[in-house]
């Protein structure tokens, strides 16, 4: 109890100090649309690599600059073959939203290092259905609520074009815990946004 | 670990950039700002008024206003100045409110016993307000989903480590249109619901409840509604008049007291308003309106042949004289009702009652105000009166303080509906095999209270309110059911009775604060005590079902115009639940297909919880289009509000809507 009422705590006096401080150093919200292709792999996890083997996959991200730092959204595919279980074998797409942090480390500002968080559904279609005693059939279909803590490594090539590499931890609250680092590369390719456009996302 | 994961955003947010510096360019929207109260689930309706209430499938909601507990009166509702009626048996069903929750624009609170735009109320008042009516024509839409954590994920091939768990919030589904030209408008809304929650504890309620069906013949677990509304009107500086029908029917369950249990339960209703406003001068004026409310309940499943079957109609008068300048407001009327109820060994029971009000508000000074409100019913040879009044005194402009007392009389119909039909031979217990025990006679109910309160403005950005209650509960009936433990069917029915002459003394105090920090930044702090002094033992035990301390915090932070969070906190003590005596420390398992076979306790104690709540709202396309996130019960503890009602730990919403 005692630490729940610190984690409270720390939460409500956080909020209060982001109200203060949440308004300075603005920068032009939706000013830019990047669009991301990325391939991906596991590059460790806990239990779910005991029975599944995932393969390599690849993904796209929508990223657009707001007031303070930049907002996300994106989908992650990648394919678990089966280890154990037979027939278990599964499609993965995580279907994300986040927020993450620009900061630039060289003065060209062609070098930057982005923390960020993301929160989405990780959504499963099995091979088959799985059916217990011969009688009872569940469904192919699965998801559950999915969060990621990510870092990423940023280089601008030239002003339409970015390359990322980056490291992630992603947790998806399954009865039995699922948690595994992603690794995922990438090219980003920058437009101007048009006023409509930007309009829409205000 | 999430909460790890939220701090490091939070105070990644809260970090200001150096690096590209520039300043806010906010937007100015196309669209009338939009204000809403971010309503996501059904108790967030209840949230600010310092209520408790419970659940047992966190949709349908019992609520203690504070007067007379679980079983009293519930609150009324009133949309749009229009009195709805979502409640069954006592039980709240808000999700069949005729306005899709992310429609309501404003919430305000009423305590105890009052009149509210000519309508008597009994036990609080939720005055909802939909959003203004824009010219032209508009649409909106929007859908909403989600469940808790624990989902089996590929294990579900593991059968000897998970078993299939379906809890699914949704889809809700609803839309609806406005026109608007001139003085005339007309809208109207309809609603797809649908909801499955298999907790264990939650599967008691698909379970027949005097003997076991055939496989095929146990009910969905799934609830659903389809609900609709339309309205039209004129309105003009002197008139406002409008007529509206609403309409819903919906496979629910019914947490059923005396049965101790929910039942499988179809609800519907049917209501048609008409209602006008005529000022005569710019401060003198008459309302009047007309209602039909039909209200029924029809079994899910009936294997058995009981005649479950409840209609009850009502046809509704009322008419009020209302004056309102500076210094005084008054409102005089009437409500005259036919109620007629068709149930299982009720035929034809018409029953007529006459309520005569008057409510006024006078301030008789600068810093002087008081008020009163007098409400007589008229019914057969009885006649109950309810009045209060106030008088509220500013010492300076940052500090006043009042006084306020009631006395409230009311009839069995009102106070304990239920036990009046069984006196007049309601037999559903009877074929619920239910030994029953309710008086032929039963006694109204009586409650005086005093108060008093002091109101502070530190500044102009913080107000706290200290508020004592007294109450005086001199004749209070308490219905009580003696729920057994039955191995087969979990739970069996014991007697059930209904307890009068009981009496006894409580004590209320609240500190609610208020920090209105900025434009952006608001929160409030609310603390709430509440003590039994003294009582009869079934009046002691009654009131332990409601916690002794509530402790809950709000933080709505707009960092932007487009985007929008809300935290919310809540800390409970524990209750005790004397039905459930029996179920105590009893080993019960679930009935749903589950690998490895579990087993979960009962408890007639709920234990205190803490719970946070987390909500993020994202505006698009200037304020046509938004995605309202919620991660409910971050901490992840096991949140129980009923001994028998589900056990939720983590699990979040989304929902989007669209309004042009």
């Amino acid at each position: 109890m005692r630490q729940d009422m610190r984690k409270i705590f720390l939460t409500i006096i956080i909020l209060f100090i982001s109200g203060w401080s949440h308004f300075i150093h603005s920068q032009d919200a939706f000013s830019e649309l990047k669009f991301t292709l990325t391939g991906n792999a596991v590059l460790g996890g806990n239990t779910v690599q005991k029975s599944w083997s995932p393969t390599g996959g690849f993904g796209f991200e929508l990223t657009t600059p707001y007031y303070f730092g930049n907002f996300e959204i994106g989908a992650r595919y990648t394919r678990y073959n089966e280890l154990q279980f037979d027939d278990s074998g599964f499609n993965s797409t995580y279907i994300f939203a986040g927020w993450n942090y620009t900061h630039y480390v060289s003065g060209e500002k062609d070098l930057s290092i982005v923390p960020g968080i993301r929160f989405g559904s990780r959504y499963m279609i099995f091979d088959e259905q799985a059916t217990y005693r011969d009688e009872y059939q569940f469904s192919r279909f699965e998801s559950e609520f999915s969060y990621e803590v990510l870092f990423r490594i940023q280089y601008r090539i030239n002003e339409r074009l970015e390359f990322y590499s980056s490291a992630a931890i992603n947790q998806t609250r399954f009865k039995i815990p699922y948690a595994e680092w992603m690794g995922t590369a990438g090219f980003t390719f920058i437009f101007n946004t048009s006023d409509g456009m930007e309009n829409f996302l205000k | 670990m999430i909460l790890k994961v939220l701090y490091m955003s939070l105070i990644l947010f809260a970090k200001p950039s150096v690096d590209r510096p520039s300043e806010p360019k906010f937007h100015s929207s196309a669209q009338d700002s939009i204000q809403t109260e971010m309503i996501v689930r059904t108790e967030d309706l209840f949230w600010d008024s310092g209520w408790t209430y419970f659940s047992l499938d966190r949709i349908s909601y019992k609520v203690n206003t504070g007067d007379f507990g679980y079983y009293g009166p519930q609150p009324g509702y009133l949309l749009d100045g229009i009195p709805v009626d979502p409640t069954y048996f006592g039980m709240n069903f808000p999700q069949v409110l005729p306005v899709p929750l992310n429609q309501i624009a404003k919430i305000n609170t009423m305590n105890g016993m009052g009149v509210a735009a000519g309508v008597p109320y009994h036990s609080g008042l939720l005055k909802l307000q939909s959003g203004d009516l824009k010219d032209g024509l508009s649409i909106y839409s929007s859908t909403q989903l989600g469940h808790n954590s624990q989902e089996p994920g590929p294990w579900i091939f593991d059968s000897e480590n998970v078993s299939p768990n379906i809890d699914r919030f949704g889809h809700w589904l609803d839309g609806g249109f406005s026109l608007k030209f001139g003085p005339w408008y007309s809208k109207g809304n309809i609603q797809r619901l649908s909801f499955l929650n298999s907790n264990p504890f939650v599967q008691l309620r698909i379970r027949n409840l005097i003997g076991f069906p055939e496989e095929s013949d146990w009910p969905d677990g799934r609830s659903s509604a389809l609900l609709g509304l339309l309205e039209t009107g004129v309105k003009t500086d002197r008139l406002h008049f409008r007529v509206q029908g609403i309409q819903s029917e919906s496979e629910d369950f019914l947490f059923f007291q005396p049965l101790g249990r929910e039942i499988p339960t179809d609800l519907m209703s049917e209501q048609l308003s008409a209602t006008g406003e005529f000022s005569f001068t710019e401060n003198f004026g008459i309302r009047a309106m007309a209602q039909y409310r039909e209200k029924g309940t029809g079994y899910r499943r009936n294997r058995f042949g009981e005649e479950f079957d409840w209609k009850k109609v009502e046809e509704i008068g009322r008419v009020s004289l209302f004056l309102e300048t500076n210094s005084f407001e008054i409102d005089l009327g009437s409500e005259y009702k036919i109620v007629d109820l068709e149930a299982s060994g009720i035929e034809d029971d018409e029953q007529k009652y006459l309520d005569i009000f008057f409510d006024q508000t006078i301030q008789m000074s600068p810093r002087l105000t008081f008020g009163s409100t007098t409400v007589l019913t008229f019914h057969d040879n009885e006649m109950p009166l309810q009045l209060q009044g106030f008088l509220n005194f500013e010492f300076t402009d940052y500090w006043s303080t009042g006084f306020a007392g009631s006395y409230a009389e009311l009839l069995p119909e009102i106070a304990n509906p239920f036990d009046e039909w069984v006196a007049n031979g309601y037999y559903l217990l009877d074929q619920l095999k239910i030994d029953n025990f309710v008086p032929i006679e039963i006694p109204s109910t009586e409650l005086s209270k005093i108060s008093h309160q002091h109101q502070f403005l530190f500044s102009e950005k913080i107000k706290t309110t200290i508020k004592a209650t007294y109450y005086d509960h001199k004749q209070f009936n308490i219905p009580y059911q003696d729920a057994y433990y039955y191995i087969e069917l979990s739970t069996l029915p014991g007697g059930y009775f209904l307890f009068p002459g009981n009496s006894g003394h409580r004590l209320r105090l609240s500190l609610k604060s208020e920090l209105d920090w900025s434009e952006r930044l608001y929160q409030s702090f609310g603390f709430y005590r509440t003590k039994t002094l003294e009582g009869t033992p079934a009046y002691e035990r009654y009131w332990k079902t409601i916690p002794d301390y509530i402790i809950r915090h709000t933080t709505v932070f707009h960092p932007y115009p487009d985007l929008e969070m809300r935290l919310n906190v809540e800390y409970q003590t524990k209750t005790v639940w004397e039905e459930y005596r029996r179920l105590d420390g009893e080993l019960n398992r679930s009935f749903n297909v589950q690998f490895p076979f579990q087993l979960y306790r009962f408890n007639n104690t709920v234990s205190p919880g803490v719970n946070m709540d987390l909500t993020f709202a994202k505006w698009f396309w200037e304020q046509r289009l938004r995605v309202v996130f919620m991660l409910n019960n971050l901490l992840n503890r096991d949140l129980q509000s009923h001994p028998i009602g589900s056990v939720d730990g983590f699990g979040y919403m989304v929902r989007f809507e669209v309004r042009l």
